[in-house]
């Protein structure tokens, strides 16, 4: 099987270029995921550099661009993409090196919605309890993994992604106002407004088409302006 | 800022699509007008007031998406707020004509 990957080293290289690997068809069978060729590549050439911690879509490192679409590498079976296969590190985020890039503004937008409960009340004897259906509004939200495939993959993210948060940090955004302990409902929509942060969504949707988990960050969104005119009107 | 311009966006699309589909069922029942019937038409208040409604959600609508536009793509504040200026100035003129056009058709 053929495989072109980005390959990129700030430190000895001037122009990123594409490097074309070939894979032995017998190494592989119908269960190979992605991430398995790469590390069958890795052993070709040790220089080839990618995150992967898990290996099975629940720690996020290994997100890439394959064929064009954002995805986890280790729950993608080889067999499902068209060859030759092309990999690319996500788009607008700095390269660190090949298939590494640099999270940082990433994180950042997620740490600007204070993605942590804020509760005022005395700290209580036991859990703070929620009624079934009050935690079933938690389902959708809280199975991020922060891969970032979700704002990598947001042109409102790649134009501006130092004042536009992101659909993964929105996403979280909601996850706290959706939930029944928090009482910074305020202060936290109160944080979104203006023309930047949360507004230059314009529902293009490249989110949901993209979320390994699933999730929909669209609409997520959406809840948070039904509550924004909710709360002024 | 955020939620009022988005909602004006919003608003402003309802009033244009029903004006449009008013106008759509007008002339798709009254076809081909001559000069005199167009000018009947647009003279009455209702219509008159209706239509500067139209150009004055028009050039909200277009006010939204256009600044949608220069504030994904400028990135440098000075050449995003004169074109922002710009756009505004351009807008306005649209109006003030439109306006003039809908007085003169109902004098």
């Amino acid at each position: 099987m053929k495989i072109s990957i980005y390959r990129f080293n700030p430190e000895t290289d001037q122009q990123p270029r594409m490097q074309d690997f070939e894979l032995d068809d017998d190494s592989l069978d119908r269960d190979t995921m992605l991430l398995d060729a790469l590390l069958l590549l890795k052993a070709q050439d040790e220089t080839l550099t990618f995150r992967r911690s898990c290996g099975e879509g629940v720690c996020g490192s290994d997100g890439m661009n394959v064929n064009g679409r954002n995805l986890l590498a280790c729950v993608t079976p080889l067999f499902s993409l068209r060859t030759p296969v092309e990999i690319r590190p996500m788009p607008g985020l700095p390269v660190i090196r090949d298939l590494i890039v640099d999270m940082k503004q990433f994180y950042r937008q997620y740490r600007a919605v204070d993605p942590y409960l804020v509760n005022k009340d005395p700290e209580p004897e036991v859990e703070r309890l929620q009624s079934p259906a009050e935690r079933e509004k938690l389902d959708g939200l809280y199975e991020c993994i922060l891969c970032g495939c979700c704002s990598t993959s947001c042109p409102s993210f790649w134009w501006n992604p130092d004042k536009f948060l992101g659909p993964a940090a929105l996403l979280q955004s909601w996850r706290f106002l959706a939930d029944s302990r928090d009482q910074a409902t305020d202060e936290r929509l109160a944080n979104l407004d203006g023309p930047f942060k949360l507004f230059r969504c314009h529902t293009i949707m490249n989110c949901v088409e993209v979320c390994p988990k699933g999730l929909n960050p669209t609409q997520a969104i959406g809840r948070i302006k039904e509550l924004m005119i909710r709360r002024t009107t | 800022m955020g939620l009022r311009v988005w909602l004006l966006q919003r608003v402003s699309a309802i009033y244009l699509g029903g004006y449009l589909v008013y106008v759509l069922v007008h002339f798709s029942l009254h076809p081909r007008p001559d000069y005199a019937e167009w000018h009947n038409w647009i003279g009455q208040p209702l219509v008159a007031i209706g239509s500067a409604g139209f150009v004055l959600a028009l050039l909200l609508h277009g006010w939204v998406g256009l600044r949608d536009v220069v504030l994904d793509y400028v990135h440098h504040l000075g050449l995003r707020l004169v074109l922002l200026t710009l756009i505004v100035f351009l807008l306005l003129g649209s109006g003030l004509w439109a306006i003039r056009i809908l007085m003169q058709a109902g004098s």
